[in-house]
């Protein structure tokens, strides 16, 4: 169990430093999660899963399921808190300084060098994730000693149908998901 | 509460507090797969239906939530909220739609923590993972392709994600070291063709 004060300044040290939502927010919690409150890759990506098929924010989803895996009732209040804090505080600073934080050459500047950024952390979050969730390795080292199951082949077909599905055809992610759990229950379980 | 027959701008503050509330709580409920998926619904309850405000206005609202640090979904409701009625308004806004996303996961949480180890369940978990990486790859994808005639953009996309993958530097140092390298170069040169928002103009718009 995490203590509530790591995951508080978790989740809040990720909500004041992510742009573009909840996906933006993806790497930083896997990372953080893995440093501070010892987060497994399986873990995070349940989450990821679980966020599509519940309501509302995916970033306030995200912090409500750690919260509660790390933490209990009490953590996952906690890191929901913490995750919505700094947009509250952000946008009480916005509201003072509207137009002069719209215009800022800094403020633009730090949205041109974060926003391509957070789509390089995306590929750095799938290997890692593709790493353990298909080998159930520690290393990248690990991965091309590891011997290549019918599962494996499995699910690396499923994710490669999903890319297709989503980038070319657009299929709504939720049936994405529940698909997902259907072919598994028949061809990797 | 019979809100919905008095004309917004005859409520009392409580009155209009209860109504964002109900606007951002039963949009959220639906939006089931992110924030923005609410949008379409907001825009129709919060524009057309109750006429709290302009289109345009609105827009501009979620165009700001979209470029501001945090949760899109709760920038947009602290934003609309306060333009409706003040600190209270932001307050329910946010209230409103922070509530369906921590209730509906705390459920799907506790259910899926209990759920029995079986072969079936192990199955379906496998499959959830793998659809799993797959979208979140996508995101990635969709960067990928919105930058890709931008070479700062690119070279950036490569940065991210050596840093953290072959070095000791975390996701956070990486972000915050991308908004460094972003401004110096916005600082340096006069650029017309800069990175495009995470989220295009389509996203937004539902």
């Amino acid at each position: 169990m995490a203590d509530l004060w790591t995951l508080f300044f978790m989740f809040f040290k990720i909500g004041i430093t992510s742009f573009g939502g909840g996906y933006g927010m993806m790497p930083m919690i896997m990372d953080e999660g893995q440093r501070l409150v010892g987060l497994t890759e399986a873990q995070f990506t349940d989450m990821a899963a679980l966020d599509l098929i519940t309501s509302g924010p995916v970033a306030v989803n995200s912090a409500t399921y750690i919260g509660y895996i790390k933490g209990g009732y009490a953590g996952s209040v906690v890191a929901t808190i913490a995750s919505i804090l700094p947009s509250i505080l952000i946008c009480i600073i916005v509201l003072i300084f509207l137009d002069r934080f719209y215009n800022n050459k800094v403020v633009k500047g730090l949205f041109a060098g974060i926003t391509p950024a957070c789509g390089g952390l995306m590929f750095f979050t799938t290997a890692t994730l593709a790493k353990s969730v298909y080998f159930n390795a520690e290393t990248f080292t690990e991965v091309f000693n590891s011997t290549v199951t019918p599962t494996i082949i499995g699910m690396i077909v499923l994710t490669i149908l999903t890319v297709i599905a989503d980038i070319k055809f657009k299929v709504n992610p939720i049936y994405l998901t529940l698909a997902g759990a259907v072919l598994g229950i028949f061809f990797l379980a | 509460m019979q809100s919905n027959d008095i004309p917004v701008n005859l409520m009392t503050k409580k009155q209009k507090g209860f109504l964002i509330f109900k606007i951002f709580f039963s949009a959220m409920v639906f939006a089931f797969t992110g924030g923005s998926a609410a949008t379409p619904t907001l825009i129709y309850q919060v524009v057309k239906k109750y006429k709290l405000m302009s289109e345009d206005e609105y827009m501009e609202i979620v165009a700001l939530s979209h470029s501001l640090p945090g949760i899109i979904g709760i920038n947009n409701s602290m934003l609309t909220g306060y333009k409706v009625c003040g600190i209270f308004g932001s307050f329910m806004a946010v209230l409103g739609t922070a509530l369906p996303a921590f209730v509906s996961m705390l459920l799907v949480a506790v259910i899926f923590q209990e759920l029995p180890q079986s072969r079936v369940v192990r199955g379906a978990i496998n499959g959830i993972r793998a659809i799993s990486i797959g979208i979140l790859f996508d995101t990635g994808l969709r960067i990928l392709i919105r930058n890709h005639k931008n070479i700062f953009g690119i070279a950036m996309i490569i940065l991210a994600m050596c840093l953290p993958l072959f070095t000791k530097i975390s996701a956070f140092y990486t972000v915050l070291l991308s908004g460094l390298i972003g401004v110096i170069y916005y600082l340096t040169k006069n650029h017309n063709n800069l990175p495009a928002p995470i989220e295009n103009k389509e996203e937004i718009d539902g």
